[in-house]
């Protein structure tokens, strides 16, 4: 493009020097003309002098006149001489100079004739050859040649001045022309950097920008310079794996959610199908027992007693595990929650089903969490169910729950002065069947404490259990995973 | 109570049945109860077809006890046929189910279920539960129209 620019400047400028040097010459030529035209209007004056001279001799026979005469003559042979200089050059004027030439010099010679015929013959001869017209005649037609040869000078000269004219003209035409076409390549350069760079460019970078946006339908299209085809390529290739890698991860996702949706399904035939026997297992002692009842003694009876009893503890561990299943996949749903009196309400319960015991139980007031209502529930539930559990054997039976810090980030803890536990063993308490006594001692199925641990974490919270045999046990617990839970000494 | 009002028990389990049995008969309830064992079976019972085709089908029982789960055709086909039905679907029908399955109870309801329990596995409580629907839906309920 730039070659070209340079090579049309280049040519347009040569013919415009071109054009100027013509005009310049033309010029040139015209004002020498003129001076041309001035010698050759000089002549003619010079003629007439030199005709009024030799007239004059004729009549006067005066020599002074002679004299003029030849005066005169040698200015008009240098005048002369200077054309023929001039016209050297200029063929178009030899011919007419020459013309002028000769009949001047017939003049001349005819003049110089009846000069001397007068010289010799005395007046009346000459003045019968004057009066023949033939001096007259000649005269005339030198006059004509140098009046044709002004004429054919000053055409010249129009010429030149036309030339000069025309070659201006052409000059402004070559400029002109020189502008147009630097602009037409600038304004077709810009339109060739529009569509072959910047169009691209803006393509790429909406391109780049939808990606941005997530939305990975569209290909990016690859076209333009070289660069741009490789960086286009490669926004391309990352678009693709983008595609990929999403439709991995949902497939991922849909496998998971299918296998979850699977594996409650299984959890509902598991506690359906195990509920089943169980409830035929209680219901036929039962039967058995009130149909021959007094047919058995107090150790059978003792037997069908523990059978019912392990029939209800498993029927208990089905519900928990299930309860347990179940929560392992609710998403939260996150609402105010007013822990304080969740609290109350579960030792309300408490206290009614076991109105016998008498736990002093505290529960700092004022206390809101934000997690999901039912899963707080739950976690509150279990918590306050095994101080309750575990305080039974306590003649001063304390329960209290306390929060440190403001909601959200608040960490709860339920303290009971119960049976404890020995830390070493703190780890195990949130694994599901884990059990730190024996049923004798404390009745339960292991799952509570695993069911809360994980509806913390579900939460993106945590927990932590601290104890110590005989002397209670410290359960910590925040629902934020903001807040951080640093073990207590 | 009429006498011959007839309570329809479908439940597949032999077990639950005889101990459904059982419990109506503690708590004195002396409905005839026809037991019937899968979904086909009480769809022929309800339309009077198959081994059915003799039975009367304007003749209405008093109440529908229905498991959930049942052999061939489900419990949840069968009420959607009930409730779908011009005449059944004034017969109150409890669900009896071992347990409860969030899907399963939008299901019911959503098909026009009347009650919908969970049997309790402690036979003491499954005794009071039955007693309790027995005396609710048979003496404490009033059906829109007077069976007779």
């Amino acid at each position: 493009v730039l070659a070209l620019i340079v090579v049309l400047v280049g040519v347009n400028g040569l013919v415009a020097v071109r054009a100027a040097q013509a005009r310049n010459e033309a010029r040139a030529e015209s004002t020498e003309l003129r001076a041309v035209t001035a010698d050759a209007n000089e002549l003619a004056r010079e003629l007439v002098d030199l005709e009024t001279a030799q007239r004059g001799y004729l009549i006067t026979a005066a020599p002074r006149y002679l004299t003029q005469y030849a005066d005169v003559a040698k200015v008009t042979d240098r005048i002369l001489a200077h054309l023929d200089e001039r016209v050297a050059a200029r063929p178009a004027l030899q011919a007419p100079l020459q013309d002028l030439e000769e009949a001047l010099d017939r003049w001349r010679t005819h003049a110089e004739k009846v000069e001397i015929l007068a010289r010799g013959h005395g007046l009346d001869a000459a003045a019968a050859a004057v009066a023949s017209g033939e001096g007259s005649d000649l005269f005339d037609a030198a006059r004509a040649r140098a009046s044709e040869l002004v004429t054919t000078i000053e055409r010249l000269a129009d010429a030149a001045r036309q030339e000069s004219q025309h070659a201006y003209d052409r000059f402004v035409r070559v400029v002109a022309i020189t502008l147009v076409g630097v602009l037409t390549v600038v304004v077709a350069l810009s339109v060739f950097l529009s569509r072959w760079i910047t169009r691209p460019v803006e393509r790429l970078a909406s391109s780049v920008e939808r990606i941005g946006t997530g939305n990975l339908d569209q290909q990016v299209d690859v076209s333009g310079p070289a660069e741009l085809v490789r960086i286009g390529s490669a926004v391309e290739d990352m678009r693709e794996r983008l595609v990929t890698q999403i439709s991995q991860t949902e497939q991922a996702a849909a496998d998971l959610a299918e296998a979850n949706a699977e594996l409650e399904t299984f959890s509902y035939s598991v506690s359906h199908d195990l509920r089943a026997p169980l409830r035929a297992i209680d219901g036929f002692s039962r039967a058995l027992l009130e149909d021959a009842g007094d047919q058995l003694d107090e150790v059978a009876q003792g037997h069908f007693a523990r059978i019912r009893a392990a029939t209800l503890r498993m029927a208990t561990l089905i519900d928990d595990l299930l309860q347990l299943s179940r929560l392992s996949r609710m998403a939260p749903v996150l609402g105010d929650v007013d822990v304080s009196a969740n609290a109350q309400s579960v030792i309300d319960d408490l206290r009614a089903a076991e109105p016998e015991r008498a736990v002093e139980v505290t529960i700092q007031p004022g206390l809101h969490a934000l997690a999901d209502p039912a899963l707080a529930n739950v976690v509150l539930e279990n918590l306050l169910g095994n101080a309750w559990k575990f305080t039974a054997n306590e003649d001063d039976a304390r329960i209290e729950l306390v929060g440190e810090g403001g909601a959200p980030d608040t960490i709860f803890a339920v303290v009971d002065n119960g049976a404890g536990f020995d830390q070493a063993y703190a780890d195990k308490l949130f694994a599901p069947f884990q059990r730190l006594h024996t049923d004798r001692e404390f009745p339960g199925t292991g799952i509570g404490l695993a069911t809360v641990a994980r509806v913390v974490r579900r939460h993106g919270g945590s927990i932590a259990a601290s104890g110590q045999v005989g002397h209670g046990a410290t359960i910590r617990f925040t629902f934020s995973p903001t807040a951080t839970l640093e073990p207590r000494p | 109570m009429n006498r011959r009002s007839v309570i329809v028990l479908v439940e597949d389990s032999d077990d639950d049945a005889e101990l459904t049995l059982r419990a109506l008969r503690r708590n004195q309830v002396g409905n005839e109860v026809v037991r019937l064992v899968d979904g086909v079976e009480a769809l022929d019972f309800f339309c009077a077809t198959g081994a059915y085709q003799d039975r009367d089908a304007g003749d209405l029982p008093e109440l529908i006890l229905l498991d959930l789960k049942l052999p061939r055709r489900s419990g949840l086909e069968v009420l959607e046929w009930l409730k779908a039905d011009d005449r059944y679907k004034e017969v109150p029908v409890v669900v009896l189910t071992s347990s409860i399955e969030q899907r399963d109870l939008e299901k019911a309801y959503a098909l026009g279920v009347n009650s919908y329990v969970q049997k309790p596995v402690e036979f003491a409580e499954f005794t009071e539960c039955v007693a309790q629907i027995g005396m609710y839906w048979l003496l404490v309920n009033r059906p829109p129209t007077t069976l007779s």
